[in-house]
Order: structure tokens, then sequence, then C-alpha cells
């Protein structure tokens, strides 16, 4: 039981890390249309930035720097890259994106080398939030999720209640007419952007002192990412949420179940004991990978548009 | 101020080697209906694009209020007094009547970066921002989302919209594609309501409309003006009727 409950926090909490790197995908692309690959690219640099920072500003002046550095990062991008391509369209963004992925990684093996890089949480901050049982529960893990949180309330919150959010709502059901009452849109979309990879960098900044820090990050978060954004529904930020929290959970709860394929065929009675013992030894966790792939593949097969997404997209 | 508030002189637009516009003058006068009519292709759209700024002219001045807005990008020349509505309907769907209204207002009070509403000239805004639902009739629809309304309605929000951003000059392109014959009256008569004391720039494909809203109309055959009368002018004119009334007309 305790397992269960343990198993499930983690899923929790990993889903919000995943939603702090996809809302600003999602985002983007709702309101700009642009698929941006280079997004989890943005978590890295958020995590070697906070990791070089660590040294001068201390563990929170770190991420601090890997937020706005992030941010800043992606604002240039906008400004001065994604911009200059967007009259030839959708697809010329999105090769400029796949360009970046590739750049920033290399630059990133170029400075820090192709190995993991020493990120970790400082030892003031390891201590358990609680005990589950026998279990304790790291500190650190509960501050990821609860800044996920935090980020999701701050966006819901500036979107739906102030004036500035009405604009920016506006703007991502129809840039031209935005465009058309006086509205300066490429501002808006540049101050997005920025946003988008700020959040991106924070989430690297913290995901990556509590997993890894490696050159491998971004590819290895990047395709769950577009899962997440897919299976939600393209730019749909609740749908994010949802299919981030579904995600982080469905994987972490089979990695802890620890049964076989046999053994539940066994059980509802399709094969003997026998054949489940040996040829359908394998694991439930080892499908964990493929999760992610088999519910993006249900729902475009069931709800093409995503689960929150619109008949847009 | 002059009396003019639009003019167009030479006005050229090129895609790679197609020449859509040619030499396109054209002066609107001070609180002018002005019409664009003209076959398919004629290059109606592109003509109110360049004013728009959605393309940059290839060559030639467009000049609104005096200053040259030809090139400038769409959000500066809607606040050089420009306010258009187009040919799909562009309301903000999932936004209320009375959101979709407010962000054209909000334009005009130079209030696009507030993050809170507060000060009197929020309370300016929410005047201004009912007394435009008052005048349209669609009091009882603000708190509705935009996109339930029915066509018509919609339509109406968007010309509440152009005019609420306080623009002089109003393109409209075909606001009344689409409609009932009972609606595009009603739209008709809405549209001279609201753009009363303003300049009015329509492209518009059904006759009985051109012919009972415009003062003047300007006719547009393969990228060049054919002729620019009134409405009379245009319905006697035997090369109008050659090039498009005879084909065009239902």
């Amino acid at each position: 039981m305790d397992t269960v409950v343990v198993a499930l926090l983690n899923g929790v909490i990993y889903g919000l890390l995943l939603f702090m790197i996809s809302s600003g995908l999602t985002l983007i692309f709702g309101m700009m249309g642009i698929l941006n690959f280079a997004h989890a690219s943005f978590y890295m640099l958020g995590a070697y930035l906070a990791f070089t920072a660590v040294t001068i500003f201390g563990f929170w002046g770190g991420i601090l720097v890997g937020t706005l550095g992030v941010a800043l990062i992606g604002f240039v991008c906008e400004r001065y890259l994604l911009r200059h391509v967007r009259s030839f369209g959708h697809v010329q963004e999105l090769l400029l994106t796949f360009g970046l992925f590739f750049a920033f990684e290399e630059l990133v093996k170029l400075f820090y080398g192709p190995y993991a890089v020493a990120y970790s949480v400082p030892e003031s901050l390891r201590f358990a939030a609680f005990t589950i049982g026998d279990a304790s529960y790291p500190f650190f893990r509960v501050l990821i999720g609860a800044t996920a949180i935090v980020m999701f309330a701050a966006i819901f919150c500036l979107l739906r209640f102030t004036r500035i959010g009405l604009v920016v709502r506006a703007a991502v059901l129809n840039p031209d007419m935005v465009r058309a009452l006086g509205y300066n849109v490429s501002a808006i979309f540049s101050a997005m952007f920025a946003v988008g990879a700020g959040l991106a960098g924070l989430a690297g900044a913290m995901g990556g002192a509590y997993y890894t820090t490696s050159p491998n990050m971004a590819t290895e978060l990047g395709v769950i990412v577009f899962v997440v954004v897919v299976v939600g529904g393209l730019g749909s930020v609740g749908g994010a949420l949802i299919a981030s929290l579904l995600i982080g959970i469905l994987v972490n709860a089979v990695v802890y179940l620890d049964v076989t394929f046999g053994q539940i065929l066994a059980t509802i009675g399709l094969v003997s004991q026998k054949t489940a013992s040996d040829l359908l030894a394998v694991p439930l966790s080892s499908t964990a990978g493929v999760l992610p792939f088999l519910l993006m593949l249900l729902v475009l097969m069931f709800r093409p548009q995503g689960i929150a997404g619109d008949d847009r997209a | 101020m002059s009396d003019i508030t639009l003019s167009l002189a030479s006005v050229a637009k090129s895609f790679g080697i197609v020449r859509v516009l040619e030499a396109i003058d054209l002066e609107i006068a001070r609180g002018e209906r002005h019409a664009l009519i003209g076959p398919n292709g004629a290059g109606k759209s592109t003509l109110f694009n360049l004013i728009s700024g959605a393309f940059a002219p290839t060559s030639g001045t467009i000049t609104l209020n005096g200053a040259a807005i030809g090139g400038l990008v769409p959000h500066k020349i809607n606040r050089a007094g420009l306010g258009r509505s187009f040919q799909i309907t562009h309301v903000f769907d999932k936004l209320t009547v009375r959101e979709n209204i407010m962000l054209s207002v909000m334009g005009r009070f130079g209030k696009r970066w507030s993050l809170l509403r507060r000060g009197p000239v929020w309370t300016d805004i929410a005047r201004e921002t009912d007394a435009i639902l008052e005048g349209a009739n669609l009091t009882t629809r603000a708190h509705k989302r935009a996109g339930d309304l029915a066509y018509s309605e919609q339509r109406a929000v968007e010309i509440c919209m152009t005019v609420g951003t306080g623009a002089d000059l109003i393109l409209l392109d075909e606001p009344t594609a689409g409609m009932s014959r009972e609606e595009t009256e009603h739209v008709i008569t809405f549209i001279r309501r609201m753009t009363e004391g303003r300049t009015l720039v329509m492209v518009e494909h059904d006759m009985d409309v051109v012919f009972n809203l415009a003062d003047r109309v300007s006719v547009l055959v393969n990228g060049r003006i054919l002729m620019t009368g009134t409405p009379a002018e245009i319905r006697a004119d035997a090369r109008v009727k050659e090039a498009y009334l005879g084909e065009g007309a239902h």
C-alpha cells in the first residue's frame, strides 16, 4: 500500500515537471503555430545554466539564472531567428527549431563534455518532507511539484483575470484580428516565447538538480513532452496538465507494479501457469517506456484533437 | 485635416512575376461610403490587404489622413486611424461579446498592456464598451461567447470592433457574405448607423448592397480601376456591364 502511494506521488510530481515544460510548448504552439522542436533544449539549457551559476550565486541564485537566462535565450531565438523565417511558413520555422535543437546539444557537449555533470540538490535541502510507512519522501521532490502548481496557478490567473491576459487569449484565437485592433502581436509573441522558454528553463534548473543533467536530457524528455502536447491537445494548457499527470502516473505506476504479463494473462485464465512463468515472464514495468506512445496512439485513433483540444488543430 | 481620408497614388503590387495590381489611383473623401466591386481575382482583396498593411505595396504611395502608411505593419496602420473587418468572420469566438469589444476600445485608450483594471480610464473604457453594445443592440448578448452568436450577430460584433478602436476609416471585406436577404438588410442598416460620420470602404459582391449603401463605386478589373462613379453611373456604364455585371450579378 505504501509503495502504491509513493508511486502515485512520484508519478504526480514527474507529471508536474513534464507539465512545466509542456505548458510553454503548447502555449507557443497555440499562439504562433510553431511546433518548437528546441523546446526541450530550453529545459537542458536551464539545467546547465543553473549548474554553472550555482558556484557563483548559490543554489537559489542558480535556479533564478537558469530561468531568466533561458527566457532571454528564448527571446533572442524568437526575435532574431524565428521571426525572419515566419513569412516562409511553419515548415521553415519547424526546421529552424530542429536545427536549434542540435546546435544547443552540441554546444553543451562542447563546453561540458558528453557526460552528465555533477549538478545536484545541495545537502541543506536533502531532507525528508514526510514519511510514508518506512519510506521517507524527499523534500525537493515536493518542491518541484509545488513550483509547478504555483506556476500553473500564476499562468491561469494571468490569462484569465488580467487585461493583458485577455489580449493574449485573443491573440491565440486570432492574431490577425488582434493586429487589426492596433496591438503589436509580434511583441506579444516574443514575450510569450520568452515566458515559455523561461518555464522550461525553470523546470530544467530544478529537474536537472534532482534527476540528471546531461546532454541527453533534451532528447530524452523532448519526445515525451511532444507526446504530452499531442495527448493533451495542441494549444491547450489544461489538456497539457491532464496529459502530463496521466503519463507521469502511468509510467511510475507500472514500474512499481511487480507483476509480469504472464501472471496477468494466467490470472484471467488465458494461458497456463507454465507458459506464464516461461515464455511470458516479461515484467509489466518494461513497458514503461512504451506506455506514453501507446497512449498517444490511442488518443490519435479515438480523439485526434487530444483530450482538451478543439477541432482547429 | 484635409477632405481626403484615404488616397492611393500609382499603387502596384506583384507577387513574384505576377502583377496583381497596377497603377491604382484612388481618392476617398471624408465621410464617403465607397464600394469596391469587380470579378473574382480582380485584386480587391489584395488592395484591401495593402491598405491595411498585411502586404507592402511593390510601388506607389498610400496616404491615410495625410500620413504615408504604405508598407507599415498592421497595428501601426490601425493606430493611424484604420479599422478593418475580414472576409471570414474574425471575432474571438471563445471570448464574450463584451470582451471582444473591450479589446478594441482598450487600444483606443492606450491601455494595451495593462495588468489590472484600475483608475478612471477603465471607467471610460467600460462606459464606451457598453455604449457600443447598446448602440448595436447587443447588450443582452454582452456575456455570451461570441462564437455562440448567430452568424449575422457575429458580423455585427466585428463591425463594432472596427469602430471601437476609434478608427475613422473603416474597411469592410464582404460584410454581408453568406447572409439571407433579411439578415443582409439588417446589416446594411447597421453598417450605415455604426459608420455614421466615418469613412467607409468595402468590398462587396451583392449589387443590391452596393447600390443601396455606397456613395461612390470603383470597379476593379484585372488589377486596374475600370471606372469610379456614383452607383447610377456604374449601373449605366456599358464597359462595367460587360466586364462584371453581365456575368457576375446574381
